[in-house]
């Protein structure tokens, strides 16, 4: 039977699981892989696992009942091992780097910044305050829309604009919020998102983080909004990539 | 509504609201600890969260939205206000496959 991985932590942590289930329509119950210092949360694996809401529910759900209690590693969604054993050949292999991963986030959360522009808003602005953008659409207005080749041309140099704009704003979200972060990790990107940026925060830095997101929001233009999601749990800061 | 604007119901841990949740989906499936060796399940229809974010702001069909949204504006009035929080757009902003994947 395979193993599905929800973590990795210390030894030491409490491992509150009492009650909480693994992922798949069986609810296996979740048991423990100890290397040395080392444990790792798994479960049987389900057949035919995919990325439904409830399963993506229970694993965030089991990492996060152990996040809450102590430092957790949390694993991508759906990382399945062939057995038990493989799972403690990866710690016992991994040892150190896992311990040193595990110092590194100790008293940090991820906090993770979204913003978001609305979009007809942000045009207008682009269109009042470019007068050659202004122009065109003008003139594709009086001649009824305009071919398909002028109106992809016009779009064309409308993108570039809200690229551009995209770019000065998440470089002004990113500027305001690095000064409290440890690390800062960019997020995939997601639709209808200028940014998505994931700052590693110490807990002593909370509130200077917390603190800065009003004057932030304020001096953004009034197309743009940033909402905060978090504390979670370190997904962000677990790989092997570059930072940002 | 779809599946994915999850009305904000606390977990059964006490924990993080599932709705949250969605925000941050991309992270759990594209961030976190990955392992080599071990194999990832398939997320096809997920995945297709952050493929599909790449495309908005370039090629054909992203022009020709921009350039049709801009000759419907109104550039004389004042400018309106912000409709919705992001807590609200976000999910509208899911591609539909997402959506019925996820939902």
């Amino acid at each position: 039977m395979s193993s599905y991985v929800y973590c990795f932590t210390r030894a030491s942590h409490p491992l509150p699981l009492e009650g909480a289930v693994g992922v798949g329509e069986h609810a296996p119950a979740l048991r423990l892989v100890r290397e040395q210092d080392l444990v790792a949360v798994v479960s049987d694996a389900p057949e035919n696992l995919r990325a439904k809401r409830r399963d993506l529910v229970k694993h965030d759900a089991v990492i996060g009942r152990i996040y809450a209690a102590g430092t957790v590693l949390p694993m991508r969604f759906g990382m399945v091992a062939p057995d038990d054993e493989a799972v403690q050949t990866e710690l016992r292999s991994g040892v150190r780097r896992y311990s040193e991963l595990l110092s590194r986030i100790d008293g940090h959360v991820e906090l993770n910044v979204k913003g978001i522009h609305a979009e007809e808003a942000l045009l207008r602005d682009l269109l009042l305050q470019n007068d050659e953008l202004r122009a065109r659409n003008h003139a594709l207005r009086a001649a009824g829309g305009g071919s398909h080749q002028d109106k992809v041309a016009f779009g064309e140099h409308v993108a570039a604009a809200v690229a551009e704009r995209r770019a000065r704003d998440a470089g002004q979200v990113i500027a305001r919020l690095q000064p409290h972060a440890a690390q800062i990790r960019r997020g995939p990107p997601v639709d209808g998102c200028f940014v998505n940026v994931s700052f590693l925060v110490a807990a002593g830095a909370r509130a200077d983080f917390d603190g800065a997101l009003s004057p932030l929001r304020r001096e953004l233009p009034g197309y743009a909004s940033v909402e905060l999601y978090g504390p979670l749990p370190p997904y962000s800061f677990v790989g092997n990539e570059a930072d940002v | 509504m779809t599946g994915i604007a999850m009305t904000q119901t606390p977990q059964a841990n006490g924990g993080r609201l599932s709705g949250e949740l969605y925000k941050v989906v991309e992270l759990i499936l594209d961030r976190g600890l990955v392992i080599d060796v071990f194999v990832r399940v398939s997320v096809i229809g997920l995945e297709v969260v952050t493929i599909d974010a790449r495309v908005v702001v370039a090629g054909v069909d992203a022009y020709l939205r921009f350039a049709e949204m801009c000759g419907r504006l109104d550039l004389t009035g004042s400018s309106p206000r912000i409709g919705r929080s992001l807590r609200d757009a976000l999910p509208l902003e899911l591609p539909g496959r997402a959506r019925t994947e996820i939902g």
